[in-house]
């Protein structure tokens, strides 16, 4: 098992010198039913996306902090992803529409993008992308205060 | 090492050389390295030693997880993926029932997209409307993780989404479902029929490939079901309903005459200012294919009981914008467990309310909610959360949570009380009392377990942890599953990084 884990960790370093590149694609469902394609605004604005859960309780006080930089800055898509499991997904809706969010909410129920970025799918996990559509940011997890350095990023971001 | 996972790995590695520029990936680690003092267990005289591997201090944990994109240009936008991820192993992982060999995992996957069209090979997760013909989930919190090794093939268009998958469904902790493996097919159709207007239908077969010789092999089970979803189909109304049956079709389950099942769930939503009311209903009869999970309809840390369960639920929400106030509440009526001459079926009521406040005065935030629950057995339970800021980036964090119930004529009574200070660019301090009083527990030794950590956040999102202390054991649920971990006596390291 150790040389599996040597021979994984020596082919990841392999591919180190291909840093930075264009962030995934992928298209997810609004809790409207509608498709949302991150491709469609991808070089056009700067992005922030967060993963969440209606029980994570970061997760939560991160959603409150991301409408607070909606409204402050409208220039920035703002995204977040629950990964609650399909039978939790009326608690979705009722946790977003009764709190009056107005940013955008996909459904990933299967995790299968969350993976994508986070393969280890621990949350609140946030990235942020540029208006080159790279990837600039990502950080896991939420403590009360956070939300200065993801204004300062998105600050410098939006020049 | 796998061939075909190396065989990845080379191709990922060389790909930039050819196109640079187009190339993304991430490479996360996870490492936890504990030693749990209550692993240790003498051997009397006369009893058979345990396996190898089995009941050692020291345990290990190690997760690599890379991902990978290429794009090319020439294919406008065309995209191909390749996931590695996984490489976990305990010495002794927490149940210790199980044999080390068997939490040895990997999982692997590769995707072609182009437009809607996708296609995918490997390992892969997969939940099919909600959950009612297939469930296949990772649970973190139960240390689970189950995938579907084989193929998929989706189309996911503005109107319609179709999807066709096939394969084995391993598990990380094959005990976890008594050491069975299952083979699935399944498909899903989902068309928007008239705006807003959702219509889905799906089928699955789950059949028994292998399972150990005290569970006997059941054979092939068919299930289906239909849905209708709508959104703001009215302004602030919302609602989801969906049926299905579970047919077994293999002659022996026929000879032992297993009944067929349906289930049924369904919710409506109505949503006005700051005002939200949900109503929702289901009726589970032996509808358990083996890899389905249904909505609980609410009733918390509990299984799910798709056997014999009906349930009736209303919530109501009041959120006023400033201060950042949200009320709510919820009562539901539960009939479940199988039908008793002269007793009929276990019946009770669930209810539970609370608010929480966000930002009072910039620098406060507190929320409690409490819960009764009389569906067999009484179970109470309250949480509050007090968080204060100070010095922009300084939290303090009080969490209490309180749960007591009573069953066959024993109590039980678990209370945790969690301190933390944080700074957010630095990390955490934290100190943990769990108080239990739980006769099963107690053979382990103490009511009280004390813990206590450090975090400290590192560059990029890197962070490494220190604990250490006693934890309480017991039964763990989320998600309408539930498992039993082992109390803990040690101290724990853990590292987290992610290069891109």
């Amino acid at each position: 098992m150790p040389r599996r884990i040597l021979t994984l960790l020596l082919g990841a370093l392999l591919a180190l010198p291909a840093l930075g590149g264009p962030a995934p694609d992928f298209s997810l469902r609004r809790t409207d039913g509608s498709v949302f394609r991150l491709k469609d605004h991808l070089g056009k604005q700067v992005i922030l996306v967060d993963f969440w859960a209606t029980w994570c309780g970061p997760c939560t006080k991160l959603l409150k902090k991301l409408q607070e930089m909606k409204d402050k800055y409208p220039d920035v898509l703002v995204v977040a992803i629950s990964i609650d499991d399909a039978g939790s997904q009326a608690k979705v809706a009722q946790y977003i529409q009764g709190r009056g969010y107005t940013f955008t909410v996909l459904l990933d129920p299967d995790t299968a993008v969350c993976k994508m970025f986070n393969p280890q799918a621990g949350i609140p996990f946030t990235f942020i992308v540029d208006k080159k559509g790279e990837v600039a940011y990502t950080h896991t997890g939420y403590l009360p205060g956070q939300e200065k350095e993801l204004a300062e990023k998105l600050e410098a971001l939006r020049k | 090492m796998k061939p075909r996972a190396a065989l990845l790995l080379a191709a990922c590695a060389a790909l930039p050389a050819q196109q640079p520029g187009a190339w993304t990936w991430f490479l996360t680690n996870d490492s936890l390295y504990q030693k749990n003092d209550l692993a240790k267990r003498e051997v009397p005289a006369g009893e058979i030693p345990p396996l190898a591997g089995e009941k050692k201090p020291d345990q290990f944990q190690e997760s690599l997880a890379f991902f990978g994109t290429y794009r090319f240009e020439a294919g406008g936008d065309l995209a191909l993926g390749a996931t590695l991820r996984g490489v976990n192993f305990y010495k002794q992982d927490p149940n210790a029932t199980l044999r080390s060999p068997e939490t040895s995992l990997y999982r692997w996957s590769a995707k072609y997209r182009r437009e809607g069209w996708s296609v995918q090979a490997g390992d892969f997760h997969a939940l099919l409307g909600q959950g009612f013909v297939l469930s296949v989930l990772q649970n973190d919190t139960l240390l689970r993780e189950r995938t579907i090794r084989g193929a998929e093939a989706r189309w996911q268009g503005s109107w319609l989404d179709l999807r066709a998958l096939g394969g084995s469904v391993s598990t990380e902790v094959r005990s976890e479902g008594k050491m069975q493996k299952w083979d699935v097919t399944a498909a899903e159709a989902v068309v928007e029929v008239l705006r807003g207007h959702r219509l889905g239908v799906r089928a699955s077969q789950v059949k028994d490939a292998e399972a150990p010789l005290f569970v006997p092999l059941v054979g092939r089970r068919l299930t289906d079901s239909f849905s209708l979803s709508g959104a703001e189909v009215l302004p602030g109304l919302s609602y989801y309903g969906e049926y299905g049956r579970l047919l077994y079709r293999d002659e022996r389950d026929r000879q032992l005459r297993r009944p067929a099942g349906n289930a049924a769930y369904g919710n409506l939503t109505y949503r006005s200012q700051g005002l939200l009311l949900l109503a929702e209903h289901k009726k589970y009869e032996n509808f358990d294919n083996g890899m389905n999970n249904l909505p609980l309809a609410d009733r918390e840390e509990e299984v799910n009981d798709l056997l014999h369960s009906e349930g009736t639920r209303l919530f109501a929400q009041y959120h006023v914008a400033r201060p950042d106030l949200t009320f709510f509440g919820s009562a539901g009526r539960y009939v479940e467990g199988p039908y008793i001459p002269g007793r009929g079926r276990r019946a009770g009521t669930s209810v539970y309310g609370g608010f929480s406040a966000e930002d009072l005065w910039d620098a406060v935030s507190a929320s409690y909610s409490y819960g009764l629950r009389f569906v067999g057995y009484a179970v109470k339970k309250s949480m509050a959360n007090l968080t204060t800021r100070f010095q922009q980036d300084w939290s303090l964090e009080l969490s209490f949570r309180d749960k007591r119930s009573s069953q066959f004529g024993t109590s039980f009574h678990e209370q945790d009380l969690n301190t933390q200070l944080a700074k957010a660019s630095w990390g955490a301090l934290w100190v943990l009392r769990q108080h239990s009083r739980d006769p099963i527990e107690l053979l382990g030794g103490g009511r009280n377990f004390y813990s206590a950590g450090v975090r400290a956040n590192l560059r990029n999102g890197a962070y490494v942890e220190l604990s250490g202390g006693r934890l309480r054991g017991g039964e763990v649920c989320s998600g309408g599953q539930c498992v039993t971990l082992p109390p803990f006596k040690g101290f724990k390291v853990a590292a987290h990084f992610q290069l891109r």
